[in-house]
């Protein structure tokens, strides 16, 4: 697995742009990480803030998916007395879905990534949890 | 005795949220998420679901769900309606165009309407403003719809009971009328 490195990008004042930061992180990790097919980053009430390698068309769809998937798994988690819900991993016949949630501030950012059923889970979640900590760098 | 499951559905703050909790008798389920729609005007949004439960007079348990109300959740509303014996639709009758809103979930929901087994709630109507209840009653005749429609304060529980009353009701009689 190769080591996610920090894009910036930076708005005309010189302050980053979460929108494009974002959109950089996400085509650079699905560019170094073996096995990843796609991605959307989303705010936690399911509008999409980045997407890659995913049709234009399913973008915003699967942006709102992983606002409710995050969301059943955050209550899921309250109701069983787990603690603050992180992650939902979906393993599917034909790939993985991992979803992991950034805690910022007040609010939540949400990054879902796509896998091929090949890619090893633990590679999958690991490459959510570091492309988590890049988009941390700026938001939190 | 078998549950019985009702679906909450509506346009952003019609008071699904607040009808199931103003109904349920458990800690109600909520899903709700930071807005940051700026288009409107709330605090938080339910993203996934709600849920509740209460029970009626003859001990049958009751399943309250709410749905999103924002149409990119729409994917919610078929997989919450699955094994729902009803819905009702809350309607702000405050908003813009309320009628609009209302042919929306009128649409997505046909399938309960089809079958008598929608109640609509028309929330907001004690200033006068926005359409008379018979503007609804137009809606539901031009798509060939029949469907009881009720003003009512969601925050209040006798009024949701009284929807989800109309609602049995309903499903009582069509339960008579096609066994």
């Amino acid at each position: 697995m190769n080591a996610i490195a920090e894009p910036i990008a930076l708005d005309s004042s010189g302050r980053v742009e979460l929108g494009k930061y974002c959109q950089l992180a996400l085509e650079r990790v699905l560019k170094e990480t073996d096995g990843l097919s796609g991605g959307v980053i989303a705010s936690s009430d399911g509008f999409e803030i980045a997407a890659a390698g995913i049709e234009s068309e399913l973008r915003g769809r699967l942006a709102a998916i992983i606002a409710s998937l995050f969301a059943l798994g955050l209550t899921a988690a309250t109701e069983a007395q787990l603690g603050l819900c992180h992650s939902s991993v979906i393993e599917c016949e034909a790939g993985k879905f991992v979803v992991r949630a950034l805690h910022y501030r007040d609010r939540t950012l949400l990054v879902g990534l796509l896998a091929k059923a090949d890619a090893p889970m633990g590679a999958v979640v690991y490459t959510s949890r570091k492309l988590s900590e890049v988009l941390a760098r700026v938001v939190v | 005795v078998t549950p019985l499951k009702i679906l909450f559905t509506g346009m952003v703050g019609a008071g699904k949220t607040t009808a199931i909790g103003a109904l349920s008798e458990v800690a109600p389920i909520r899903t709700e998420a930071q807005n940051t729609d700026t288009s409107v005007n709330k605090e938080n949004t339910t993203v996934a679901m709600d849920y509740g439960e209460f029970t009626l007079g003859d001990g049958t348990k009751v399943m309250l769900y709410g749905t999103p109300g924002q149409g990119r959740f729409d994917f919610m509303w078929s997989i919450l309606g699955q094994g729902a014996l009803g819905v009702i639709v809350l309607i702000n009758n405050a908003a813009a165009n309320p009628l609009e809103d209302f042919k929306v979930y009128l649409n997505a929901f046909d399938e309960f309407a089809a079958r008598g087994a929608m109640v609509v709630g028309v929330g907001r109507t004690e200033n006068g403003v926005g359409p008379t209840l018979d503007s609804y009653y137009a809606v539901l005749a031009e798509q060939g719809r029949i469907a009881p429609v009720f003003s009512a304060d969601v925050r209040r529980s006798e009024h949701v009971l009284m929807l989800v009353d109309a609602l049995i009701s309903q499903l009582e009689l069509q339960e008579e009328i096609s066994p």
